[in-house]
This record gives structure tokens, C-alpha cells and sequence, in this order.
């Protein structure tokens, strides 16, 4: 039997999208730049998803000596998460024509 | 810069209350990433009251919605805080000690004295089972005959009190087992717990009874019997049946359009 074909939902397409065209980013920076597409509340249960699916890594920031408050996480594409959004943007074109992915 | 001090962080309760919800990858996971971005917002706000109480409340909320979605979008993330083995005990016992006291007392008119014998006897094979397990911690199942003896002696000693049903219970009992026992063998659980975890199920005869098929045959048993011991609640029943399939199914459909690749492979409807 072979393995299942990696899903790719909306939300997950666009923290793809934004971690490639941006560079690494933190949970709340997506938020923001997603202009309401990502709540603060679920960013972090869908990036949590997407790390387990292996689309994105993170790492904790370097925190400065001295510096207070927990370290935050940093999220990056993966070579498999790139890969899938560009062959979900070819089935994209091949299944709708006239939508530009 | 923020007005908190290293002794002071906010957050620093959330962290604390996460700690008692949610089990370590969870936490490190969905739980701590939120905080540390809540407290950097709150730096970034700077020294504006009215900058910090917006970004608080905005950082509460998404706080609170975190802990409300947590545990549907990622059913074991309870699993393993200390509040769930606080509630559940390590093997599932606490609540069901405090269910069967409440059983007991409420069956002390009718019953007087035998119930109080069978909650001290109760206790003593609960404690030689303990002692067993703590010297014996490699033969499990190795007390399942006298947990069958007693259960004999269990129904011998009520058979007087409720006749014919003594007798439907070990029957329908006994066919839940080997169904249980056939099912279990055509399709091996692919749910692997870590050793010398149990979590908080049922465990009958060795069988893991779960969100499987062996917890949907352990329901349907258990509300056959309330039928047949109590069948004034048969439409209340019903209608809980009703509701709680609707219940499950939407939560189901939900998980299933927005966790699949989460679900454990061993859930009843994917079976």
C-alpha cells in the first residue's frame, strides 16, 4: 500500500507561501502578515501540524545575554514543505485553467 | 522597554497553568512559542497603558483559545499533565474510586452491612493485587483467575437478590468477551502505548479497550445493561444515545477536515 499523498489545506499553503517569499518568521509575524487569515490562537497548533507533516522547521531564537522573557520559536520551509507547494500549484493549474496560483 | 521585572514576567501564570494542563511536547510545541510571542508583544509595546492592556487581552484570548482547541486538535495533548493524573490517578482509579464510594453510599439503605463487607474486602484484594504487581511486575494478567473467582463469587452472592438478570449479565459478558477476544485477533491494535504507561482505559483481560472497537462493543454493553436494570430510563437513554452519537460524529467531521494526518489509525470509524 502506498503512503498517502501529503494534504495541503489553505492555511498550511499560506504559511508555505509567506515562510518562502519572507525567510524565516516568527508565529506572530505570520499572523500579521496574513492580514486575517491566521488567528494567534491556531497559528501555532497549524505550524505545530505542519512541523509533524515535515512541510517546516523551527528553532528557538539565540536569546541575548540578559535577555528576559521565554525564547521564541522561528519557523522555516522545509525542502519537502517547497516541494509540495510547487506541485500543488501545478495540480492547481492542471485541474483549473484559469486560476493563477 | 517593558516595565516587568525578571521576577515578573508576564505570561509567567499561563506558563504555570500550561504546565498543569498539557503534556511536555504540547506544551513546547503550541504553548510555550504563544507565550514567548505574547511576552515580546507586550515589550514591543512599550511603556503606552493602553498599548500593553490591548496586547494583553489580545494575548489572553488567543491564550484561551489555544486551551480550548488544544485538546480537540490533539487528543493526547492532556494526556500526561498532572491535572489529567490527578483526576484519572495513573491507572484511571480516581475517578472510579470516587464513583464506586458514591455508588456505595447510595446503596447503603438497601444493602446495610454487605456493602460496607464488600467495600473492606474490596479494599483488601486491592492492596494483595498492589503488593502482587509491585513483586510480580513482569506477569501481567497473572491475577486474572482470582479476579474471575471473585467475580463468581460476586454473582453467587446476588444471584438471590436480582435472579434471571445475574444470569443475562454473565451471559451477555461473556459473549462481549469473545467477541472482544475474535475481534482483537483479526485486527491487532496498531496503537503502540510506551511501556509501563498505561493511560487512563478500560483494560479487560489484557485487551486494550479503547476508541476501538472494543470501546464501542464496551458501550453498547454497558447500555444494554442500564436497559435491563433500569427501564424506566429507556427513552432519557435513547435520547442521550441520540445526542451523543450527533456529538461525536460532528467531532469526527471537524478533526477529520482539519487533523487527519493526527488521528490515531486504530479509531472506530477508520477501522
Amino acid at each position: 500500500m502506498q503512503p498517502p499523498i501529503p494534504t495541503l489545506p489553505p492555511k498550511e499553503r499560506l504559511i508555505l507561501d509567506l515562510l518562502i517569499a519572507q525567510g524565516p518568521l516568527f508565529g506572530l509575524q505570520l499572523v500579521a502578515l496574513s492580514e486575517g487569515m491566521l488567528k494567534r490562537g491556531t497559528v501555532y497548533v497549524t505550524l505545530g501540524r505542519m512541523e509533524t507533516k515535515g512541510f517546516v522547521r523551527s528553532e528557538q531564537e539565540a536569546m541575548p545575554p540578559g535577555a528576559i522573557g521565554l525564547p521564541r520559536r522561528l519557523y522555516y520551509p522545509t525542502p519537502l514543505g517547497e516541494r509540495v507547494v510547487r506541485a500543488w500549484s501545478v495540480m492547481a493549474r492542471e485541474l483549473l485553467p484559469e486560476m493563477q496560483p | 522597554m517593558t516595565a516587568s521585572t525578571p521576577h515578573s514576567q508576564p505570561g509567567e501564570r499561563l506558563v504555570k497553568l500550561a504546565t498543569r494542563l498539557f503534556d511536555e511536547p504540547t506544551r513546547s510545541t503550541f504553548v510555550l512559542p504563544a507565550l514567548a510571542d505574547f511576552q515580546h508583544e507586550l515589550q514591543d509595546a512599550g511603556a503606552s497603558p493602553l498599548r500593553r492592556l490591548i496586547a494583553r487581552l489580545r494575548g489572553y484570548a488567543a491564550f484561551a483559545r489555544l486551551l480550548l482547541a488544544a485538546p480537540f486538535i490533539v487528543p493526547s495533548a492532556p494526556m500526561g499533565s498532572p491535572i489529567t493524573t490527578f483526576v484519572t490517578g495513573k491507572y484511571g482509579g480516581n475517578v472510579l474510586l470516587v464513583l464506586a464510594l458514591a455508588l456505595f453510599a447510595a446503596i447503603r439503605p438497601w444493602f446495610g452491612w454487605f456493602a460496607v463487607a464488600v467495600v473492606a474486602f474490596g479494599v483488601i484484594v486491592a492492596i494483595a493485587l498492589r503488593v502482587w504487581h509491585t513483586h510480580h511486575p513482569d506477569s501481567r494478567g497473572g491475577a486474572d483467575p482470582l479476579l474471575s473467582l471473585l467475580a463468581v463469587a460476586l454473582f453467587a452472592a446476588i444471584w438471590s437478590m436480582f435472579g434471571w438478570f445475574v444470569l443475562a449479565a454473565v451471559a451477555g459478558g461473556l459473549i462481549m468477551a469473545v467477541a472482544l477476544r475474535r475481534w482483537n485477533t483479526r485486527h491487532p491494535s496498531q496503537f503502540a502505548p510506551p511501556a509501563r504507561t498505561p493511560g487512563a482505559e478500560i483494560n479487560l483481560s489484557s485487551i486494550p479497550v479503547a476508541g476501538d472497537i472494543g470501546g464501542l462493543l464496551f458501550v453498547i454493553g454497558a447500555i444494554v445493561t442500564v436497559l435491563l436494570g433500569l427501564p424506566d430510563l429507556r427513552w432519557f437513554v435513547l435520547a442521550s444515545v441520540i445526542v451523543g452519537a450527533v456529538l461525536a460524529g460532528g467531532l469526527f467531521l471537524w478533526r477529520s477536515s482539519r487533523t487527519a494526518d493526527l488521528i490515531p489509525a486504530n479509531s472506530i470509524l477508520r477501522r
